[in-house]
């Protein structure tokens, strides 16, 4: 260390410690915004890598796709020194019809009767294409083997999902297909191609090239992007590690640089049409040409930073503007003694720089551990909110990234370097003569007489000195007053935003009693309820995390209702339902859903609805429960509002029911003998006739419209959902009929509170900066004034007095802070007022912001008399001599 | 041999009516050690005086030459060095910095001068001042005379050629005044310094070799009592 750079170090290092509680505030302010910086930072890359992950998870991690490229053009292509990887699906040949598919058992004839040049010209598309991929393609391509497992060589094959039910492959199966290729007038034709035809007759003829044995090892799922299967009803995919001269390929390039993917493109691919960008991906590489989504993204990290920026300016301004006004006297003096401008600006970048040491690191790693915190506290509530609103898997996660420790680290640093800029100028720019004549008096300035002489009358004169020094050190006041005002509108705005968050209308959410519960609704029309469906309900209902489970079959039927039995709303609602025309004038036919519930849940729903469940558990009684509420909607829109409507009892209603006899089948009618009330939507019908399963077999309801429900209770219905979804497709069930109940008012509440988490929690540490602004204020105007407190002292100022003036000072810039707010407010209102004349004011936030105001006042007033009772014990003549800085 | 000579310093405050002159058209010539008292009432301009000649304040209008050059003609980075390096100033209220020690205070120009602390000369000036053992004291812990007495050592830590001394027993009692005084005699003969004083005591101004009386901004009197 230098000597000029080691006294000029020691002089702001003791400096800092003098003045304690000054440079422990500016620390704590540092710190906080560093913290701020980092969490902004890191949700950033986090978000970033959500938003990587979704278009990796959906198309892969390839930049630019080539079309139908020949071997030795993709060859070429692959030496070229910008590619990090490179993947390829090439073309093996066609099968045609099923007689070219040879396995043991045959397959099902309906695969193909929409497939192929079927009798000449119908269709086209031929049955299968047979592909052979790289093995990186499933990774770079995303190629999702949903049972079995990737081929291993070229005689093993994947076949898509769609074909596990309906063709008789499986896994396990070894079959024959006689391989062709498409040629057109002597020339081949790709799988890029579409059917060649000339005056409305296929003009293209498949040639063998020869038989090929294959085992299925698996099931895929395809991408979507992926669009050689378009001509071809199904692909066929094996693995091969060597490119077949002659067949062209869909390549995928995999750049080290994806901004390089025009340059590359343009450099390979003759126009737009031979290739394709997967561009969703580049831009969440940041290196798309568009990049909407990451310039919001960049947008709402910058305005947060803003803001940080902003306030954390304002402390460290507010810390180095007091620490140089309090140092008048030192720097001049160092200034006679020989010091030059620049060695008085190293005094605060020193000072700058110590702070910066501790401050940044600090901030730093407590900012990790708290991104740490904050995203374990979020990670569920981004899941659950997520499922519902953009229908995807996110997992928000703490990443320890570079860009998370430099980019505050920088951001922190700018901060400091551009609030000490202006004090550094006013430092410099001190005359040394004011060292000599700095005597530590004060002086007014231009004072307004008549306003004192009315604030004298109507305060007292403790009243008028206060207005005065507030006067005095109006710009002092400045930073206290811009900080309470922004502190309060950041409250306030951070409260009206969780409140809108939390009306349920906010995201058209509807209160449900299911919120935890799962259903599962399987279609039974043309097919009966099989064992394999009811393993299937055991298996899930069997799994960790189900509180309970009920398995319902549903059926829909006409029922009719005698509508001299109801009541005057109910014939008023349905008169023009009545179809006088038919043999019943005075029945209404509407939808019923017949309902048989598991034994043990039909018992629970009548004990909750205080019935005898006994007369309805008897094998062929003819008495039902029913829910006879009904939704009639009024107006010609769903928009529009629906009612509910009750009937009576129609204990003459007819629910007509197929039932077997030894004749073959009869009608049965059904008699609703209890009322009870069901929630669960299960069907179109209108009413629900509830029955215990332990009828159900008393009915024939096969091919009748129907359905299967299985219902699960759980605490976590998010996680059980994740568990279920990969049972369903290992048993080869659909997904998506999978439905969490209560995923839209979870999602909702998830957005509340995460809401409540970002927004409280950004507010509040934005708010704290604020108002570590105004006790530095208050310190920085107790130390600077010190001489002017023990000189008023000396002149027989009164404790009380001198405090109840200090009060008055801080009443009236607190004054001047609500004044300016009631201003903000009123030119909000302003429009809404010119308008209509009046405004509805929000009469809570208003409380709200004059509570948040009322807080910071006392904390001020509070740190005012305690630096205030430090400042009376100093004795008078001792505290008159002494040097404050 | 003439060391400093000030031609027409005028030094005026506030605007229109409301201008002050501190200095009225002042011209002097000061020998190479020569120990110069400049006395006169409050308010008649004989710090402000005392401030030009050493390059702390600039005037309305003159010049100050300082070994034949015009000292205000250069820039403050130069009047710097300047006052760093041929300057020594003591002040009535000693105005040292609180928050370093004796020997820090009193080494202050010659680390701000980037240069390395004689250290025999800091013993020497520590023992002159008779402060050898508060060398590692604050000043709020030392007494007024040896608060003074480190602004001086912190004066003629550089071995400058101008010592001005504003009032430097203003705020003493007679004994530490008598010390100080002698203090700034024998820094005068010993290095050959010149010295200008200002002071309100007439039995200080009487140990000079020179007396300048200021009046409202102008030489009254300017009489040579000992060679």
């Amino acid at each position: 260390m230098s000597r000029n750079a080691y006294i000029v170090s020691k002089y702001a290092k003791r400096t800092m410690l003098a003045n304690k509680g000054r440079s422990l505030l500016t620390l704590v302010g540092i710190i906080v915004a560093t913290i701020m910086f980092t969490i902004v930072a890191s949700a950033h890359v986090s978000a970033l890598d959500v938003l990587r992950g979704f278009v990796s998870d959906e198309y892969g991690t390839w930049h630019v796709q080539g079309y139908s490229m020949p071997t030795f053009e993709f060859s070429q292509i692959s030496e070229d020194e910008r590619l990090n990887d490179v993947a390829y699906v090439q073309e093996l040949g066609y099968v045609d019809n099923y007689q070219d598919m040879q396995m043991e058992q045959g397959f099902s004839d309906t695969l193909f009767f929409e497939s192929g040049v079927y009798n000449g010209k119908y269709l086209p598309r031929y049955a299968f294409f047979f592909a052979a991929m790289s093995p990186n393609f499933p990774e770079m391509g995303n190629l999702r083997v949903v049972r079995g497992r990737l081929p291993e060589n070229n005689t093993e094959v994947l076949i898509p999902l769609e074909l596990y039910s309906s063709s008789g492959l499986e896994i396990g199966t070894e079959f024959t297909a006689s391989i062709h290729s498409r040629y057109s007038e002597g020339r081949k034709v790709n799988n890029l191609n579409r059917l060649v035809t000339k005056n409305g007759d296929v003009d293209e003829q498949l040639y063998q090239i020869g038989n090929k044995e294959y085992t299925v090892v698996g099931y895929y799922v395809l991408p979507e992007y992926v669009k050689w299967d378009d001509f071809s009803r199904f692909t066929i995919l094996t693995i091969d590690f060597e490119l077949i001269t002659g067949n062209t390929v869909n390549a995928y390039f995999e750049l080290s640089d994806p901004a390089d993917y025009i340059a590359f493109s343009e450099e390979y691919f003759e126009s737009d049409s031979d290739c394709l960008y997967n561009k969703d991906f580049i831009r969440m590489e940041n290196s798309a040409d568009d990049r909407p989504t990451m310039q919001k993204l960049a947008a709402l990290s910058a305005i947060a930073i803003s803001m940080i920026i902003l306030l954390a300016v304002m402390l460290i301004y507010n810390s180095f503007s007091t620490s140089s006004s309090e140092r008048v006297r030192a720097i001049g003096l160092l200034k006679s003694v020989g010091a030059t401008k620049k060695q008085v600006r190293q005094l605060m970048c020193v000072e700058a720089f110590y702070f910066s040491i501790i401050g940044i690191p600090t901030g730093i790693i407590l900012g990790q551990g708290a991104s740490w915190i904050l995203f374990r506290m979020v990670s569920g509530l981004t899941r659950t909110a997520a499922r519902y609103f953009v229908e995807k898997q996110i997992v928000v996660s703490y990443r320890l990234s570079i860009q998370s420790i430099v980019g505050p680290a920088v951001m922190a640093l700018a901060t400091i370097l551009v609030a000490i800029l202006l004090p550094m100028a006013k430092v410099s720019s001190i005359a040394p003569i004011e060292a000599i004549r700095a005597s530590g008096s004060f002086h007014s300035h231009g004072a307004n007489r008549r306003i004192y002489k009315l604030w004298n009358r109507l305060f007292s004169f403790t009243g008028a000195l206060s207005l005065k020094n507030y006067s005095r050190y109006r710009r002092r006041y400045r930073a206290t007053v811009i900080s309470i005002v922004a502190s309060v509108i950041m409250i306030m705005f951070a409260h009206t935003m969780v409140g809108y968050l939390s009306q349920g209308e906010t995201f058209g959410v509807e209160e449900t009693k299911y919120e935890h519960y799962l259903t599962y609704t399987l279609s039974l029309n043309d097919r009966d309820f099989t064992a394999d469906d009811r393993a299937l309900f055991y298996n899930l209902a069997d799994q960790k995390g189900v509180r309970s489970s009920t398995l319902i079959l549903s059926t829909s039927m006409n029922s009719y209702i005698n509508m001299k039995l109801t009541t005057q709303k109910f014939q008023e609602m349905f008169d023009d339902f009545k179809d006088s025309t038919v043999i019943r004038p005075e029945f209404v036919a509407m939808d019923a859903n017949v309902i048989f519930l598991e034994d043990s849940a039909f018992r629970d729903l009548c004990s909750s609805n205080g019935i005898d469940p006994e007369p309805y558990l008897i094998y062929g009684a003819d008495n039902c429960l029913i829910d006879n509420r009904m939704y009639v909607y009024e107006g010609d829109s769903l928009e529009e509002s629906c009612i509910e409507v009750y009937s009576d009892i129609p204990d003459e209603l007819e629910i007509l029911l197929p039932t077997p006899t030894s004749n073959g089948i009869s009608i049965v009618t059904l008699k609703p003998t209890g009322s009870v009330e069901m929630d669960l939507d299960m069907g179109d019908g209108d009413m629900k006739l509830i029955m215990p399963m332990s009828r159900y077999s008393y009915y024939d309801l096969r091919r009748i419209t129907g359905h299967a429900f299985f219902l699960f209770e759980s605490e976590d219905p998010a996680s059980l959902y994740s568990r279920f979804k990969p049972i369903l497709e290992e048993n080869l069930y659909r997904t998506d009929a999978l439905e969490d109940k209560g995923v839209q008012v979870r999602a909702q509440k998830a957005t509340v509170t995460l809401a409540n988490i970002v927004l409280y929690g950004y507010v509040a540490m934005l708010s704290f900066l604020c108002f570590l602004n105004v006790i530095l204020t208050v310190i920085g105007n107790i130390v600077f004034r010190r001489k002017e407190y023990i000189l008023l002292t000396s002149v027989g100022m009164s404790r009380k007095t001198m405090f109840r003036m200090v009060i008055s000072e801080s009443q009236v810039y607190f004054a001047e802070s609500t004044f300016i707010l009631l201003l903000i407010l009123f030119a909000f209102f302003l429009p809404q007022i010119c308008l209509s004349g009046w405004a509805s004011i929000p009469l809570n936030e208003v409380v709200f912001a004059l509570v948040v105001l009322f807080l910071h006042w006392f904390a001020v007033v509070s740190t005012t008399a305690i630096g205030l009772s430090r400042v009376m014990r100093d004795e008078i003549v001792e505290g008159l001599r002494k040097e404050y800085y | 041999m003439e060391l400093i000579r000030a031609e027409h310093l005028t030094k005026t405050y506030g605007k229109d009516e409301n201008v002050v002159a501190a200095l009225d058209d002042v011209s002097l010539s000061i020998e190479k050690g020569d120990f110069v008292a400049i006395i006169g009432a409050s308010g008649s301009g004989k710090s402000t005086l005392l401030h030009m000649l050493g390059g702390v304040d600039r005037p309305t209008s003159g010049t100050v030459m300082v070994d034949g050059k015009d000292i205000f003609k250069q820039n403050d980075e130069q009047l710097s060095i300047f006052r760093r390096r041929e300057v020594g100033l003591v002040y009535q209220f000693f105005n040292l910095i609180p928050v370093l020690t004796v020997v820090e205070n009193i080494t202050m120009p010659v680390l701000l001068d980037h240069r390395k602390v004689n250290q025999e000369r800091l013993d020497e000036l520590l023992e002159l001042l008779r402060l050898k053992d508060r060398k590692d004291f604050f000043p709020n812990q030392l007494s007024g005379g040896q608060q003074q007495r480190v602004a001086i050592g912190r004066a003629l830590i550089n071995a400058p050629t101008i010592l001005l001394a504003d009032e430097p027993t203003g705020n003493l009692d007679s004994k530490n005044s008598q010390e100080v005084v002698e203090l700034l005699k024998y820094s005068n003969v010993k290095y050959n310094q010149t010295t200008v004083l200002i002071t309100h005591d007439e039995n200080v101004a009487l140990q000079a070799k020179r007396i300048i009386t200021i009046q409202d901004g102008r030489i009254k009197h300017d009489e040579v009592i000992r060679k």
